[in-house]
């Protein structure tokens, strides 16, 4: 064997092994780690593992893009079929809005979205823009800041770190080998979980039913069962809470559901603003400079509540988004439109407090088709 | 350090490498010297001031066997080699088991009569110590018997006292031997990085990928005893840390062997496929190879060995097991656990003798053999148990479990007592196992890997460094034989 081994052999021998390391990760993610962030057996919430997928796919399928982002308010109220419908531009429009989004854990999108380059970007604006992040950083976000980093298909420009905290860099994967390794670590769960699945052991946490599905399961774009560019126009949606109550399906009262349980939404420090430039806005801010810097039109939309729930806000318990989302008006190609504090809006709009039913998602579009006709084709 | 962190990989080992074979390129003085400089350096950084006791070890055993070798007077030599036992052993004693022996008076003291309790000195274990002490211990037993000459030169036998890949957990390797390995400028091959490249990625991934996840599921079964009467959990536990220990320490000598390699020296194998053992004897012919011959060489055969009657023997085998047992560790179970062995060993001779079992074996060789792997593992596993088990309320239960008194099965109860991650790790097991039957039919995966074409062995060698890296566990487990 001695004679065999050459330097010239061996030195193609290590070459190949580095080359198939720097292959294994790519496959090991998208065979098996992916499909179990897609369907949320890992992470709760798959739809925090496919935006860089789906800005990927739009950018090969779409030459008009306009994409929404925001939280589960803009998921539920985007229903971008309706909306291609309802405006003239042609164009097409896609729905990567995620629950719990906050602008510090989403502008790790931003070099993603500017590389789309998309013909206009509509973001969800609202007093949870300018909600506070807990310091140290909590647990769920640094699991979902570290996922996104891991899977940022720009990972060589990474324009946020300046924006990140010292004290949350710390935290994060920084490092594109850390990030693979935080990739990597998910694997073992990721494998069980497939294992378990396959073997007809355990079911799936989610169901991922095209029909009656689990918004948190994110369809794969190879899934047959779906239709993939469908479902990111106009994603699985949640039941309408808010009817089942009011026919007696539920085992909530409509009595205790706008009692108790709407004081502590409103109480809670997600759906109310900080009051003070925190991570949240500096992010927030950062974004829209960044994508007006490219040339990308901004619209930022306050959306809906359930009138009930405006009527129980204390006075000025928002003022801090109204007077800050105002400012935003006056920046060159950002166009602000708040639908918050219309009368427009009736109880039946509403699947529960903030979250549109179908009818809301129609109105939304006839509010919001004449708005992008008018950036994208002129009155 | 040691050889699980990156620091290891990425600028120790690099840097040992590029300066033995460019500073020391062609000068054999300077190779050993950079070889001796770097594993103080190595063993500081694992040990501290421990490093002290190597350099004590290492004067003692070179002062006495000069002396010896020079003096034909036989009381002369045997007051020198007295005199570096004492220190050796006494320096072990000191550290490895001096609070064992007081922990062991207080309790006796407080059975019988209500004596005060003697306070334990809380020393620490340094780092590598029974296996440097054996190594330099046998250096002046083989010249004291005139087996062997001293080294030539201090900085040489420094060298192999000190020798980094095998100073902390072996294998633990003759002086002659080594001698030989750098008697000449060390050069290495092609062929020999492309070993040693090969066994230190398959100990890592023997290691991060087995070993690692079988530590997983071994501590959570003997966290406590709840469980324990559940015969698979049991039974799953003892396999498991079967699996464990072996792919721990066979990781760490295959990387040893492996960075060695990488420096031009040929250390000796440590492990033979040793689940694939069809008797005790067999066994320790397969396990720690560098141990067994060692106890065999310095302890049985001086005990009187198999040469002087079966009464002899038994004693022979029974005392080197039981110091084979306490070398392990300064604790009672580890004494049970040889001494376990010690009685196999003893069965398994007396059985061998045994005309009917003779005349079986002749007429149905095979399913004999069959039946001898079966009943060697089951109480091998056994002794895993009583290995693992230093708590005693932990031991019982799990022991008569494993034997079937007052144990039940219940797979759904053995699979909610589990960790999250179950099934990945039965997968791991039963590729162990089958890789492990067929490992040593083909004279080691290993060996195979590094046979092979260019592209064939960097797809592999890459597959093993990406699989390590993604299935091993959160927590990566400390080498076991760290301790002893």
């Amino acid at each position: 064997m001695g004679d065999e081994v050459t330097r010239a052999s061996l030195a193609t021998s290590i070459a190949i092994a580095v080359v198939t390391l720097l292959l294994f990760f790519p496959l090991i993610q998208d065979s098996v780690v992916k499909p179990r962030l897609y369907d949320g057996s890992v992470n709760e919430l798959g739809r925090y593992a496919f935006t860089f997928d789906a800005y990927e796919y739009i950018e090969e399928n779409s030459e008009n893009p306009v994409i929404a982002i925001g939280s589960s308010k803009m998921r539920e109220i985007f229903n971008g079929i309706t909306i291609g419908e309802n405006t003239t531009f042609d164009g097409d429009f896609f729905n990567l809005a995620y629950a719990g989004d906050k602008p510090y854990i989403r502008m790790i999108e931003i070099d993603a979205i500017i590389e789309l380059n998309p013909k206009l970007i509509i973001i969800e604006i609202g007093a949870n823009t300018f909600s506070s992040i807990p310091q140290p950083l909590d647990e769920g976000s640094i699991q979902r800041m570290s996922q996104l980093m891991a899977l940022n298909t720009e990972w060589g420009k990474q324009s946020w770190e300046n924006i990140l905290f010292q004290e949350d860099v710390k935290l994060l994967p920084m490092e594109r080998s850390e990030q693979v390794l935080h990739t990597a670590s998910l694997t073992p769960e990721s494998l069980e979980k497939t294992l378990s699945y396959e073997l007809e052991i355990t079911e799936k946490p989610y169901s991922c039913d095209p029909i009656i599905g689990n918004v948190r399961c994110v369809p794969l774009q190879n899934d047959e069962n779906y239709n993939y560019e469908a479902y990111i126009q106009y994603p699985t949606q949640f039941r309408n809470s808010l009817k089942l109550i009011k026919e007696g399906k539920s085992p909530l009262t409509i009595e205790e559901f706008y009692g108790e349980r709407l004081d502590n939404y409103l109480d809670g420090s997600y759906h109310n603003s900080e009051g003070v430039e925190n991570r949240n806005q500096i992010a927030f801010e950062f974004m829209l400079e960044s994508l007006t810097n490219a040339n990308i039109p901004v619209l930022l939309v306050g959306l809906p509540y359930n009138p009930v729930l405006i009527d129980r806000l204390d006075d000025g318990q928002w003022d801090y988004y109204n007077l800050t989302s105002s400012t935003y008006a006056d920046m060159d190609g950002i166009v602000v439109h708040d639908l918050i504090w219309n009368d427009y809006w009736v109880e039946e709009d509403f699947n529960d407090f903030t979250h549109a039913s179908r009818e809301g998602e129609v109105k939304f579009a006839s509010f919001i088709s004449p708005l992008i006709d008018s950036i994208l084709v002129g009155d | 350090m040691d050889f699980i962190t990156t620091d290891y990989y990425f600028w120790f080992l690099p840097i040992v490498f590029l300066a033995t074979f460019t500073i020391g390129h062609k000068k054999r003085r300077k190779q050993i010297l950079i070889l001796l400089a770097s594993s103080y350096v190595f063993f500081w950084l694992a040990s501290g001031w421990h490093i002290l006791l190597l350099f004590v070890s290492t004067i003692t055993d070179w002062t006495a066997s000069k002396k010896i070798h020079n003096s034909d007077d036989p009381r002369y030599r045997k007051r020198w080699l007295r005199g570096s036992l004492i220190i050796n052993l006494g320096l072990l004693g000191l550290f490895k088991y001096l609070d064992f022996l007081i922990q062991s008076l207080n309790w006796v003291t407080l059975k019988l009569a209500n004596s005060p309790e003697i306070d334990t000195f809380g020393l620490l274990l340094p780092v590598g110590i029974s296996f440097y002490t054996f190594q330099t211990m046998s250096y002046t037993i083989d010249v004291y018997n005139r087996k062997n000459k001293p080294y030539e030169d201090f900085l040489s036998f420094s060298c192999y006292a000190a020798f980094f890949p095998q100073l902390v957990a072996g294998p633990i390797v003759r002086a002659d031997h080594f001698e030989k390995e750098i008697e000449k400028v060390l050069s290495p091959s092609s062929m020999r990085i492309r070993l040693g490249l090969t066994l230190i990625v398959y100990g890592l991934a023997k290691k991060l990928i087995i070993a690692d996840n079988m530590a997983v599921h071994v501590n959570t079964i003997f966290d406590d005893v709840e469980g324990l009467t559940n015969i698979g959990l049991v039974w799953w536990g003892a396999l498991a840390f079967g699996i464990q220990i072996y792919c721990d320490f066979s990781a760490y000598t295959d990387i040893a062997i492996g960075s060695a390699h990488l420096l031009g020296i040929t250390l000796p194998e440590n492990f033979d496929s040793p689940y694939t053992a069809t008797s005790p004897q067999d066994f320790w012919r397969k396990w720690h190879i560098s141990l067994s011959t060692w106890l065999r060489d310095y302890l049985y055969i001086p005990l009187g060995g198999s040469r002087n009657g079966p009464q002899v023997m038994f004693f022979a085998l029974m005392t080197t097991m039981l110091l084979g047992g306490l070398w392990h560790g300064a604790s009672w179970n580890f004494v049970l656990w040889g001494l376990i062995h010690g009685l196999l060993l003893i069965i398994h001779r007396v059985v061998k003798q045994n005309n009917i079992v003779k005349s079986l074996y002749d007429s149905k060789p095979r399913t004999i053999t069959m039946m001898g792997w079966i009943v060697t593992q089951y109480f091998i596993f056994m002794t895993w148990l009583i290995f693992r088990l230093e708590d005693s309320s932990i031991l019982k239960p799990a022991l008569k479990s494993y034997i079937g008194i007052g144990s039940h099965w219940d797979t759904q109860e053995m699979l909610e007592h589990l960790p999250e991650i179950k099934f990945l790790t039965f997968g791991i097991a039963i590729l162990f196992i089958c890789g492990h039957l067929l490992s040593s039919r083909i004279g080691g995966f290993k060996h195979w890997i590094s046979r092979q074409k260019p592209l064939m062995w960097g797809v592999l060698i890459g597959t093993m460094i990406g699989l390590s890296l993604t299935l091993r566990p959160a927590e990566t487990a400390d080498f076991i034989y760290f301790r002893f």
